[in-house]
């Protein structure tokens, strides 16, 4: 077993500056247009012009690692979908397009999901979250867990090593023994973890959490010229792309 | 509006949930992680407000923290094959609105399967999906489930349980 690390890089460029409203109409046009077109070649333009916000935001590196860990994926599904349909059809020239229509589908679905979630800052996707009305209450939950997710891989490693060291052998004995090894580990780190979340209750009340109805922000997000620019490109591309198919009947 | 103690515990079990990616326990070297068992005892525990702690979990792998099994990018576990356990983890969730322990658990334990299968069979077909992504999985989520009506079970009878209101 081993416990990854965990952090999270800031970075500031035009792309993050945009407004994560302006992205998220962005996101969901093209998730639709991936969804709804077969063709290889237009999947490919649309992984494509991902590649400028990746580029913009400065997330290059990240964004490879998530295209590289997708790789093992594609070669799954490029296999899976090739002997799937060559079955039910028996034609080759067929069943190979569609199947790199497939990979690259997926490859295009990952390309617009970092270049979405790898531009905008946590604080930002709250902000936003709260200022489209969502519960303030699921905006806390949310950072206050990507505190603790460190804090309890710390406390599991701890765990561990003292179980280790009264003698517990993990890697020992047939499939049961091996579950139940996991019992010792298991026990502490709920326990320890409630009465964590106890304690944090506690420092809430005593700070008067939820004391007054209203709810007033220090940094507010404001929709300015350059994220209305944005969304209007997002929907000159998303019908520019939509009308090969509806004009040219390709796709 | 809820109250601190229910952000609290439902903070810690987004990430217990992360973390269950990360313990796995390697039989026939197939990887089994704990996180399913993680679900399984948030909607036990948590019961209505499960699926707050699930719904996290998923935004925190999204804006690209390596939370789900064998540090994957978020996007492809998520998107990928495999995105429908993970999905599944929070329409799952639901299921702590029934009132009774054993049914919730399966419900649950039923909503994720089917939802992968699904999923997965989306990508790879309907039948290889059964064999590799829900078969050799139901016995040892059957332990899994198992293991967390005891803990639950016990923690309902502890002193130092947390009174959620």
């Amino acid at each position: 077993m081993r416990v990854f690390s965990f952090q999270y890089t800031r970075k500031s460029s035009i792309i993050h500056k945009i407004d994560p409203r302006a992205k998220l109409v962005y996101l969901i046009l093209f998730t639709i247009l991936v969804v709804y077109y077969s063709n290889p070649i237009i999947l490919f333009l649309i992984f494509l012009s991902s590649i400028p916000m990746v580029v913009l935001g400065k997330v290059i590196d990240r964004w490879k690692i998530s295209i590289r860990s997708a790789l093992f994926f594609i070669i799954f599904i490029f296999i899976f979908n090739f002997i799937g349909i060559f079955w039910s059809t028996g034609s080759l020239e067929y069943s190979i397009i569609l199947s790199i229509a497939m990979s690259i589908r997926f490859i295009a679905l990952i390309s617009i999901f970092s270049a979405f979630f790898l531009t905008t800052s946590p604080e930002d996707l709250m902000q936003s979250m709260v200022q489209l009305k969502i519960p303030y209450e699921y905006a806390l939950t949310f950072n206050m867990s990507m505190r603790f997710v460190p804090t309890l891989t710390r406390e599991l490693q701890i765990i561990m090593d003292a179980q280790k060291s009264r003698g517990l052998e993990l890697e020992r004995g047939n499939i049961l023994q091996k579950v139940r090894k996991y019992i010792p580990i298991l026990v502490p780190l709920i326990i320890n973890s409630f009465r964590r979340a106890e304690m944090i209750a506690d420092a809430m009340e005593s700070r008067a959490f939820g004391a007054s109805k209203e709810r007033t922000s220090f940094y507010t997000l404001t929709m300015g010229r350059k994220d209305y620019i944005f969304i209007i490109v997002s929907f000159i591309s998303f019908f520019a792309i939509l009308s090969l198919k509806l004009f040219f009947g390709i796709g | 509006m809820f109250s601190s103690r229910i952000i609290a515990v439902s903070a810690i079990f987004a990430s217990l949930t992360a973390i269950g990616a990360w313990i796995s326990i390697p039989i026939f070297n197939v990887p089994f992680t704990l996180q399913t068992f993680f679900v399984y005892l948030s909607v036990l525990l948590l019961r209505k407000y499960a699926f707050i702690s699930q719904g996290i979990y998923i935004l925190m792998g999204l804006i690209g923290l390596p939370v789900f099994a064998m540090g994957k990018s978020a996007y492809a576990a998520l998107l990928g094959p495999t995105g429908g356990y993970i999905l599944g983890f929070f329409l799952g969730s639901f299921s702590g609105l029934l009132k009774r322990d054993v049914p919730s658990v399966f419900l649950c334990m039923t909503i994720i399967f089917g939802l992968g299968w699904l999923w997965l069979s989306y990508w790879i077909g309907f039948h290889q999906a059964f064999l590799i992504g829900v078969l050799p999985f139901i016995p040892w989520d059957l332990l899994k489930a198992i293991l967390a009506l005891t803990i639950s079970r016990r923690y309902f009878k502890s002193t130092e349980r947390i009174p959620f209101s």
